[in-house]
């Protein structure tokens, strides 16, 4: 046989995300969350202000540049004005080219056809030049290039003077805009790295915070599943684990109550077969003592005739306690013949067979209350009856009451006996529904009592799905309720 | 005698218990709660209780320390066998118990050996003209010593003990010779018959099929 603990409950059992611990999976969320989220930012931030920086420095660099042409332009017209040789526009290439260049400004010149007038750019441009064709074209044109480590704006246009014409390119080294991205990113690795340290501390306490009660959790049913039934979970708040506390101490309280119940009927049963080997093993001694006696003991004809006598009557005793516990089975398996009845003549009958008793004692006997219709085995209830005005009877002094009554209930009808007795404890009203259990054993017993009466009328009113109440105080008296339900 | 209080509600056991121990001469008082008991242990000389535990007013373990108190050795009755409530009234200081059903023979040798080992019981019996000491295990006939071996004296003693029962030879065998088996009952009859020559009584009955008797 397999035990039921060895049972593979899930397969993810072995998943690594499974055994990884609950305090540092919350942990690691929160630490990817963050990271990610920082650095979408540090993305978005940096290249957006990126654009706008670039923006701004191609504008400028395009102000520069026209600035540069128009003086360019207007040197042209000057000088070719004043030229009478009529030379080209190309001899004045290589003095444009010094009077504007600087340190990240550079000037080339190129004939239309892409022959090189003049140049200040010492580092070799690209093969192909996307910016000249459009300039030929008579716009302006400008690309961005990056060259080895460093980054490049080339603005394009077409100078014409006296329908010569060139093509100027300004090349100007925009690297720093770059650098300052780079600065940025870098700001923002720094700036993480400390945040970092930040959210790791609050994320570790907070994990901790979260798990511990889980913790709490954990080890509470650790200690129920141990056998502590009684232990509860103290956690406060409103969130999914404190609704997780509040459903397990529901959880828990009701394993509890069922443990209980059981241990409780468990004891019930222990207590039955106790009293059930007591109250056989009395009549027994007292059969076995006397025959024995009668066998070997020297006696005279007394003691022949009171022993035989205490065989007789402890054997009959015997055999009225089998009825009876039979009686008990056999209603248990066969139930109840309910039909519909007329309560009040049913106490009136059952007053007729008690009165003597009760007149004998001094106690005398009251039937009340409404003519009601009870659905009910008659003749089993009218037993329950007997048994109780007996035990009222019994329980009453001489000049007391014993009242049989009908009243209507609520939804239901009950039948009531109700007698100013001696009473009982609380202690004593849990247990004389007990089979065997005597209030007054000694009395009860000289009476004939065996102390089955009671449960037996409980049996029988279970089985009417009826519902029996005992209500007592010592001194005053005892009020018994048959209560039947859905009349 | 000895006198034997009985604390017992249940009649039909009580008056058992009664009827046994008078048969073998002891003096009983009855008592059916447990204030009645108190009240005869307050009053009477008693040299023995028997006390039932199950009892109305005061139960048997309420009674116990007011019973010990006086130095008056108790005998539990227990309708239980548990050994929850043979342990607790030992504990409280009962010198035995025996357990519903029980044998008459067996409370009367529980009885006898309480009553031994509290110095209670009585040294000798008297048979007719014959007396029974036990204690220096001599009898006398008129002042005059009648001699046994051990064996004849023990069955005497125990036939003594146990008079007006009849003691089966088996019984006898495991009484007198220590032996448990059923073979050998001749040697009984062979004792009882010397024993009858000896001291010339004819008090120790022959009970057919069953065993012997003393009469007293």
């Amino acid at each position: 046989m397999v035990p039921a603990e060895s049972k593979q409950y899930t397969s993810l059992a072995t998943d690594w995300m499974v055994d990884m611990s609950f305090r540092l999976k919350i942990f690691l969320l929160c630490i990817t969350v963050y990271i990610l989220t920082l650095a979408a930012t540090c993305i978005v931030i940096t290249e957006s202000s990126y654009q706008g920086l670039l923006k701004t420095e191609v504008n400028r660099c395009l102000g520069e540049q026209s600035s540069i042409y128009s003086t360019s332009v207007l040197y042209l017209i000057t000088n070719l004005k004043q030229d009478e040789i009529k030379t080209g526009i190309e001899s004045y290439g290589q003095r444009l080219v010094d009077m504007f260049r600087s340190e990240d400004i550079n000037i080339e010149l190129l004939k239309e056809n892409g022959e090189l007038v003049a140049s200040s750019y010492a580092d070799s441009s690209p093969a192909s030049r996307d910016e000249l064709d459009e300039a030929v074209k008579g716009s302006r044109s400008y690309i961005l290039r990056t060259i080895g480590d460093k980054h490049l704006i080339y603005i394009s246009e077409l100078i014409e003077v006296n329908g010569q014409k060139m093509l100027m390119t300004v090349i100007k080294d925009i690297t720093h805009v770059d650098r300052q991205k780079a600065n940025l990113y870098l700001f923002f690795m720094q700036f993480g790295a400390v945040g970092m340290v930040f959210v790791a501390l609050i994320t570790a306490v907070m994990s901790k915070y979260v798990t511990r009660r889980i913790e709490v959790l954990s080890g509470t049913a650790g200690k129920i599943a141990s056998g502590s039934y009684g232990e509860r979970v103290e956690i406060s708040g409103n969130d999914e684990i404190a609704a997780l506390a509040r459903q397990f101490n529901t959880m828990a309280y009701e394993v509890e109550r069922r443990i209980d119940e059981l241990e409780r009927e468990g004891e019930r049963k222990q207590r039955f077969i106790d009293n059930l080997t007591h109250e056989l093993r009395t009549p027994l001694t007292s059969i076995i003592g006397y025959s024995d006696f009668l066998i070997s003991a020297k006696h005279d004809q007394a003691a022949f005739h009171k022993s035989l006598g205490y065989i007789n009557s402890e054997g009959n005793r015997m055999l009225i306690m089998v009825n009876r516990l039979m009686e008990m089975i056999l209603l248990r398996k066969n139930g109840v013949n309910i039909e519909k009845h007329k309560a009040l003549d049913l106490l009136e009958e059952t007053a007729g067979v008690m009165r003597a008793k009760a007149e004998d004692k001094g106690v005398s006997l009251v039937v009340e209350g409404e003519a009601l219709e009870v659905s009910l085995d008659r003749d089993m209830m009218k037993g329950v009856l007997i048994n109780l005005v007996d035990n009222a009877v019994n329980a009453s002094k001489a000049g007391g009451t014993v009242t049989l009554g009908i009243s209507k209930e609520g939804r239901g009808t009950c039948i009531y006996v109700k007698d100013q007795g001696k009473g009982m404890e609380d202690s004593e009203i849990t247990r004389v529904l007990e089979p065997f259990y005597r209030v007054d054993k000694s009395r009860s017993r000289k009476q004939g009592g065996l102390g089955l009466g009671l449960s037996i009328c409980s049996e029988i009113v279970k089985a009417h799905q009826a519902e029996l109440k005992i209500e007592s105080k010592v001194g005053e008296g005892t009020v018994v309720t048959i209560l039947f339900q859905n009349n | 005698m000895e006198k034997i209080l009985i604390i017992e509600d249940e009649e039909p056991i009580s008056e058992l218990i009664k009827l046994n121990l008078s048969t073998v001469g002891y003096e009983t008082l009855t008592a059916s709660d447990g204030e009645d008991g108190l009240n005869h242990i307050k009053n009477g000389n008693v040299d023995l209780v028997i006390l039932d535990i199950m009892l109305p007013k005061k139960d048997g373990y309420q009674l116990l320390p007011f019973i010990i108190q006086r130095n008056i050795p108790v005998i539990l009755v227990t309708a239980k066998d548990g050994l929850g409530d043979r342990v607790k009234g030992l504990n409280m200081g009962a010198d035995d118990y025996i357990v519903k059903p029980f044998e008459g023979l067996e409370l009367l040798a529980r009885v006898r050996s309480v009553l031994r080992r509290s110095g209670k019981q009585k040294d000798s019996f008297n048979l007719d003209d014959i007396e029974i000491f036990l204690q220096q295990r001599k009898v006398l006939r008129n002042g005059n010593e009648i001699i046994l071996t051990p064996k004849e004296f023990d069955l005497l003693r125990v036939l003594a003990e146990n008079r007006n029962m009849v003691m089966s030879r088996e019984k006898l065998l495991q009484m007198v010779w220590d032996y448990d088996f059923e073979g050998n009952t001749r040697t009984v009859d062979m004792h009882i018959q010397r024993l009858r020559d000896k001291l010339g009584t004819g008090r120790i009955k022959t009970i057919y099929k069953l065993g012997y008797r003393l009469d007293g």
